[in-house]
């Protein structure tokens, strides 16, 4: 409201000069997504034996040129449920990011936008999911309707939307206070059309990089769920569970435990590296002044 | 070579292997005062900061620089030398005080540092915000937010002379304050170089500003010194064609100009222009021989030194055409379009309430051009938003032609019917444009709201962009690919695109350099004049006011304290706040400080 003047812009120079690349770590990163991808993809016709054969016979032993990872208690290969493992490694953590993304990019538009009574309501409610603890809720909920893969990736996705909520509501809010948005009500553009043409493409960055990081979340939580017993069926391949199922043969296997550990802790700090970078060189185009 | 307090020989600044600032060399003297004058872009800026050896992460200084004798980096690589001989006073006095320290401790600080005894500080700190015009002891106890933009400046600048500098480097230390304000700091600026003897760095926009604080100027343009001399010789007659447009592109404040003369396009970024004179692109006496090398600063007469190699064979003419006053052509003037009553607007904060606007009432007229003057904080941007619906007033009537009374809270036809009517250019046209839509699609979008149908866009969007001056090749770059100037010139044609009768403009090329702000100024006199589209023009700039507008209301704390034609209002003001504005209006000759 003041008759601010800089007519000297500062200098824009850390801009241009980070701006050309997006660096060597970021392109393993995603070399190492797309690679767990691809194993998730292919893991039964590559695995070189079924992922749920016992073999009692072959139990708790440590690698060897038949088992490259060794097998379990009841003989299973581990390389083997590794594979099929990534499956569920991938699949929920990426549905609980888009469910929770796509429901906290539409109301966070929604009531960052509009504010008012809409806001008040909405965000109070959110408030209210926040004040318990959303990894315990988790773990009673599935825990009282018995379990179940996609019951906790349904839980999950209700527990992460208030954040992303919160998060694409606050980068709106800024938005909304800029002239262009202004200049666009001047015209007498629909606030829907506003919203949706002016101000979404502005919070993009804010939006993909949150959806990258919930990926990150679901991982860890749904792994956490099936350690406990109340992600994925007994006995299904899964990282966590193979976590848990094998804490008990680490002597004589400790590949069993290390291999899917490794696995989880890869494809997080993957998923963050990306979500860093992408969030960075989104960020400088849209605010490039 | 050391007996200059500051002494820089070929300072370069180079990000990655881009030059940003080529081969500088100035000296300072005990007690002098030097004025480095420009437009962004020219590396006025990093040249100040190189100097006390802050130049920001990612760039590189190289060259020699002397303080009081005694080499130092200017790359600040060590970084020994800062706050010893050179001080630095930057522009934005509400950021750079600590918000969680009072004014006393500020200074408490900076003279614990400095080796003064705990003892004496209390005592001191009273005497050094007396130096600058500080006699209430109680300022020393408040923190930033309580004070004035023109306070905030006075204990920074307090701060920053903590240390007895030998020199004192001030980065636009007014820019951001009104100009009453303004006034008196460079008025206490000057006073304190003169008692104290030190050396003054000043970096400005302002020639003006440099006439009268400093002795000596120097001229950047591109990373460059094109011209430097005494700011008297200078102000007599600049022997630089950038100078030279330089003076004519500032808006007279004393009389109407018939044509504004700014310098036609923008200031090339300094790596592409090294091999040539930088300026030859935009200078009317150009020749061949301007692109071949690179000029060197010259020294052209007794005490003068140019980069114009033609300066000996070109005229640089009359430096002001406008200088004798020029009479406005008769208007005429239609019906009213915009009729405002008694419009009031408070804000509630912490239980108490501060209105912006108490009670403003006025007429816009078809094809009149009127300007509403006032500092921050005189309500004028709140005008602004009231009319456009932006914000609620809380009492009073806003009446617009064919559309009848709106209110606060409008409906969605009352909107697009007000749209019809009222249209707005904003101030900073770095946001005024979504940075993810192309030029084309904000004035396609534009269109659509338009009451006359739309037969084709494409055609029409470059009809807009042709109207405004820009190639319509425009259509298909974001905004970052434009210059501020550019960006406001899509703007404008945004606004006319829904062919309003009313364009509202709040404060449109305040941010604009001053060469780039004449073209954006001509732009819309034409737009006013031959189209009839009416004006409202905020601005707190009278020197805008006097060319663009031909009534004016003055407006303090949210009241008209002064309505009139604008020639008179200016000429022979009334009420005493007007008087005092354009009496702090800066002016090229006579010595408005004092």
């Amino acid at each position: 409201m003041t008759a601010a003047v800089h007519p000297e812009p500062a200098p824009t120079v850390v801009a241009t000069s980070s701006r050309a690349r997006w660096g060597a770590l970021f392109w393993v990163a995603v070399a190492f997504v797309v690679l767990v991808v691809l194993m998730a993809i292919v893991a039964t016709w590559i695995a070189p034996y079924d992922a749920s054969a016992q073999n009692l016979v072959d139990s708790g032993q440590g690698p060897s040129g038949s088992h490259w990872l060794g097998t379990d208690q009841l003989g299973r290969d581990i390389f083997s449920r590794l594979l099929v493992g990534a499956r569920t490694g991938v699949v929920g953590p990426l549905v609980v990011a888009i469910g929770a993304g796509l429901i906290g990019t539409l109301l966070g538009l929604w009531t960052g936008y509009a504010g008012g009574k809409v806001d008040a309501v909405v965000m109070r409610t959110i408030d209210l999911m926040y004040a318990v603890p959303p990894l315990l809720v988790a773990i009673v909920v599935v825990g009282l309707f018995g379990g179940g893969y996609w019951l906790a990736v349904g839980v999950l996705i209700v527990l992460s939307a208030p954040g992303d909520v919160r998060i694409v509501r606050a980068a709106v809010m800024a938005q909304r206070e800029l002239p262009y948005v202004a200049a666009a009500r001047t015209v007498g553009v629909a606030p829907v059309r506003i919203a949706v043409r002016h101000v979404l493409p502005n919070v993009t960055p804010t939006v993909v990089a949150n959806v990258l990081l919930q990926f990150v979340v679901g991982l860890i939580a749904l792994s956490g769920l099936a350690f406990l017993g109340l992600g994925v069926a007994a006995g299904s391949p899964d990282w966590g569970l193979m976590v848990a199922e094998n804490r008990g043969i680490l002597d004589l296997n400790p590949w069993a435990v290390i291999a899917p550990a490794v696995g989880i802790s890869l494809l997080a700090i993957a998923v963050t590296v990306i979500g860093d970078r992408v969030f960075e060189m989104l960020s400088q185009r849209t605010a490039a002044r | 070579m050391s007996e200059h307090i500051l002494d820089v020989e070929s300072l370069d600044i180079t990000v990655g292997h881009r030059e940003l600032v080529h081969r500088v060399s100035l000296h300072l003297d005990r007690g002098e005062s030097l004025a480095l004058v420009g437009e962004s872009g020219s590396g006025k800026s990093l040249t100040a900061r190189a100097l006390v050896a802050l130049l920001p992460s990612g760039l590189d200084a190289t060259g020699t620089l002397q303080v009081d004798g005694v080499t130092v980096d200017p790359a600040g690589r060590s970084g020994e030398h800062r706050g010893r001989g050179v001080a630095l006073l930057l522009q934005d006095p509400f950021t750079m005080l600590n918000p969680t320290m009072t004014a006393g401790e500020h200074l408490a600080e900076t003279l614990l540092a400095a080796g003064r005894p705990r003892a004496e500080v209390e005592g001191e700190v009273v005497r050094r915000l007396a130096e600058v015009g500080i006699t209430d002891a109680a300022v020393a106890k408040r923190y930033p937010f309580e004070l004035s933009g023109g306070m905030s400046q006075r204990v920074a600048l307090a701060a920053a002379l903590a240390n007895d500098p030998g020199v004192l480097v001030a980065d636009e230390p007014t820019t951001a304050l009104d100009a009453t304000t303004q006034r008196e700091v460079l008025a206490l600026l000057r006073r304190i170089q003169t008692e104290r003897g030190m050396g003054l760095v000043l970096i400005t926009h302002d020639l003006r500003v440099a006439f009268s604080v400093c002795d000596r100027v120097m001229v950047m343009y591109a990373g460059s010194i094109v011209e430097h001399t005494t700011a008297a010789a200078l102000r007599e007659r600049p022997m630089h064609p950038y100078t030279a447009g330089l003076l004519t592109s500032v808006p007279s404040t004393e009389h109407y100009q018939e044509r504004l003369l700014g310098i036609e396009g923008s200031v090339p970024p300094t790596h592409t222009v090294l091999d040539r004179c930088a300026f030859a692109d935009r200078c009317a006496h150009r020749a061949d021989e301007c692109v071949q090398g690179a000029p060197a600063l010259v020294e052209v007469a007794p005490g003068r030194f140019s980069a114009c190699r033609r300066i000996g064979e070109i005229e640089l003419g009359d430096r002001s055409p406008g200088d004798a006053a020029q009479a406005r052509a008769e208007r005429r003037v239609g019906d009213v379009v915009l009729r405002v009553r008694d419009l009031r607007k408070v804000y509630r904060s912490a239980g108490a309430e501060r209105a912006a606007l108490d009670g403003v009432s006025f007429e816009l007229r078809q094809g009149e051009a009127l300007g509403v003057v006032g500092e921050s904080g005189s309500g004028k941007t709140t005008i602004a938003r009231c009319l456009l619906g932006l914000t609620a007033a809380t009492a009073g009537e806003i009446e617009l032609t064919g559309v009848g009374v709106v209110g606060g809270r409008r409906s969605t036809a009352q909107r697009r019917a007000a749209a019809q009517v009222v249209q707005c250019v904003f101030q900073d046209p770095y946001s005024t444009l979504n940075p993810m839509h192309t030029v084309g699609a904000t004035l396609a979008e534009a269109l659509d709201h338009r009451a006359r149908p739309v037969v084709d866009r494409a055609a029409e969007v470059a009809a807009l962009l042709g109207k405004v001056g820009l190639s319509a090749e425009l259509a298909g770059r974001r905004p970052v690919a434009l210059s501020g100037g550019q960006r406001q010139r899509v703007a404008i044609a945004r606004a006319l695109a829904v062919e309003p009768k009313v364009l509202l403009c709040d404060e449109p090329v305040a941010a604009l350099d001053v060469s780039v702000q004449a073209q954006v100024l001509e732009l819309l006199r034409e737009v006013n004049q031959q189209q009839g589209t009416s004006l409202l023009f905020i601005t707190h700039d009278l020197g805008v006011v006097r060319q663009v507008t031909e009534r004016v209301l003055v407006l303090y704390r949210g009241l008209v304290v002064e309505e009139g034609a604008t020639d008179a209002v200016l000429d022979a003001p009334t009420h005493e706040y007007t008087q005092r504005l354009v009496a702090s209006m800066p002016r090229a000759g006579g010595d408005w400080l004092s």
